[in-house]
């Protein structure tokens, strides 16, 4: 089975001015050193993937609760501090008066193909007669400093895809974060399932409730045991206790040989917890993407061959593409073997900088496999 | 951090000739002179040390064997295949070096093709220059070679220059060293003018 995307190419998008790659795998490894953009990759695959979903992009841009005040008393008539996380989106932190080329993500190849390019630009918001409202595009009136406490701009982010064009506004993003804007108002959510799991992934089982439900008593639920086994082999059974309506209460427990009756999965430790993060988050990732974030976090370097195992064999089952991101030599030496037992399936890609540019290095499985035997460095 | 300067080479033979020609004469300190095997790993694995994480100099130093042109040409397709730009038709004279494409991360490339980058021929033919001139031992082994009855001769033509090399070394005041180890008991000179071509070139590879 061919893998979902074939090519990712990233313009003008946080770190990365220019970035291609081609002849993607199944299972991708993105590695390099700190501030190469490795986790930019996965930032725009997920706004790739929701079609820039407000969700999605304010979890990108880390617009929480307790970021802004509650206080609705304006000492500028911009939120400076978000307007510029909306900048650091692009490339350069450019401020939003300058005209620069907008950001332009495209995947191809395979069964999915997917364009979006996003800009960033100043609008009002006009009344129509029929009592709707419109966003209109202003010229910004500089510098802002100069904007007078009642202006009426406000700064958007404009989302342009093959389907549709979306203008989403600082404002509206930052209420959605805060939860104020419900599920109902909300356009028509990505189809294609893209989950993220985040370098503490797992840990927060609580985030996992959700990804649990959907797959408990299926077979899915079989195969995230079975995937449990590959630390903990005395696993017999997990499941998810407390209800949705109290999701902090949510907790996963497991059945094991070793005790007389359910523990905490949280008492096995932080590579089972990793694991099964990562695990539930392929099962429901079926014919979508899976997004892992430091792989290895929490996991002993001794399980991480089986963990890639794992998760190759998974996801060909279940058509699921992942990408993940390493800077451990561990990780990737894991990945190297596993990638190399599984034929036309594994990717590693080295990013690089050299001055501003960012470089991406690929191995295949069969140069994987060459360099584990002659000990090339790839990292 | 300053980049790794790697010579790959076909055997541990190649090895210990390249690593004692280097300290005799002062080309600096490599990070790895390393053996493949044989021509055929070389060749498989050159093209992902070229992708190595930080290399800033990939040497390569094979045999020509019998036909120069078509070993040439091997790198010359893996070369060309990695994003080198303007690889020559034929190897330099005086051993082939290649700059970086522009806005890569490859490494410069140098290619020597024993012996001599010019005709057929394997490392010992190379080591023939290292005999000191003149040598009336040297004519000897060379006549006593050539002179084995055909029915006895048991190695092929490439191999020849090796027997002679080998019988040379068995005749020296302390028979039977290996080559590398030849080169330090100065039963071959890594000082002759002849050498000075291939230092030349290993300086200028990988400390320009």
């Amino acid at each position: 089975m061919k893998p979902k995307i074939a090519s990712l190419s990233i313009e003008r998008f946080r770190s990365l001015q220019q970035l291609k790659v081609e002849g993607l795998g199944r299972v991708n490894l993105v590695t390099g050193r700190n501030n190469t953009g490795k986790s930019s990759i996965l930032e725009a695959l997920r706004i790739l993937a929701s079609d820039a979903s407000p969700s999605v992009l304010s979890r990108i841009l880390r617009y929480r609760e307790e970021d802004t005040g509650e206080t609705e008393e304006a000492v500028s008539p911009v939120d400076t501090e978000s307007l510029a996380q909306l900048g650091s989106l692009f490339t350069g932190f450019p401020q939003i008066s300058e005209t620069r080329a907008p950001i332009v993500l495209a995947a191809n190849g395979g069964m999915a193909s997917m364009q979006l390019t996003i800009s960033l630009g100043w609008f009002s918001e006009q009344r129509e007669p029929d009592g709707s409202r419109r966003l209109v595009p202003q010229q910004p009136q500089l510098p802002l400093e100069s904007l007078s406490p009642e202006t009426e701009l406000m700064p958007a982010l404009v989302m342009d895809s093959s389907a549709t064009k979306r203008i989403l506004s600082l404002d509206y993003l930052k209420r959605f974060s805060r939860g104020r804007i419900y599920r109902s108002d909300l356009p028509e959510e990505p189809r294609m399932p893209c989950i993220f799991v985040s370098p503490y992934g797992g840990e927060r089982t609580a985030n996992l409730g959700p990804l649990w439900d959907k797959i408990a008593l299926s077979d899915r639920e079989k195969d995230v045991v079975e995937a449990l086994k590959i630390i903990a082999p005395d696993i017999e059974a997990v499941s998810m206790v407390g209800s949705e309506g109290q999701r902090q209460l949510r907790t996963a427990i497991v059945r094991s040989s070793g005790f007389p009756r359910p523990v905490p999965l949280r008492s096995f430790g932080d590579g089972l917890n990793r694991l099964f993060g990562i695990v539930l988050s392929l099962v429901n990732a079926k014919d979508g993407f899976l997004l892992i974030d430091e792989f290895e976090n929490g996991m002993h370097h001794t399980v991480q061959l089986d963990v890639w195992q794992g998760i190759f064999r998974l996801s060909r089952l279940l058509n699921v593409q992942v990408f993940a991101t390493s800077h451990s030599w561990d990780a990737v030496e894991a990945f190297q073997k596993a990638a190399a037992q599984h034929r036309d399936e594994g990717l590693l890609i080295r990013l690089s900088k050299k001055g501003n540019a960012v470089i991406p290095t690929l191995f295949r499985e069969d140069e994987l496999a060459v360099a584990t035997r002659d000990g090339i460095e790839v990292r | 951090m300053p980049g790794k300067k790697v010579l790959l080479v076909e055997g541990s033979d190649d090895q210990h000739v390249l690593k004692r020609i280097c300290g005799q004469r002062g080309v600096g300190q490599l990070d790895e002179v390393k053996p493949q095997g044989d021509v055929l790993w070389l060749l498989e694995n050159f093209p992902v040390r070229l992708k190595e994480s930080d290399i800033e100099a990939l040497g390569v130093v094979v045999d020509a064997d019998t036909d120069l042109a078509a070993r040439w040409q091997s790198l010359h397709d893996r070369l060309t295949k990695a994003g080198y730009q303007n690889v020559p038709a034929h190897p330099a004279p005086a051993g082939t070096i290649l700059a970086p494409p522009p806005d890569s991360l490859l490494p410069r490339v140098g290619v020597w093709i024993m012996p001599d980058n010019q005709t057929k021929g394997i490392l010992e033919d190379f080591l023939h220059f290292l005999v000191p001139t003149g040598s009336n031992l040297f004519a000897h082994v060379k006549s006593s070679v050539a002179t084995i009855p055909e029915t006895e001769r048991r190695f092929s033509q490439l191999a020849e220059p090796k027997a002679i090399i080998h019988t040379w070394l068995a005749w020296q005041a302390e028979p039977g060293k290996p080559l590398g180890t030849a080169i330090t008991a100065k039963f071959l000179d890594a000082k002759v003018g002849q050498a000075d071509v291939l230092v030349a070139w290993l300086k200028q590879l990988f400390f320009p």
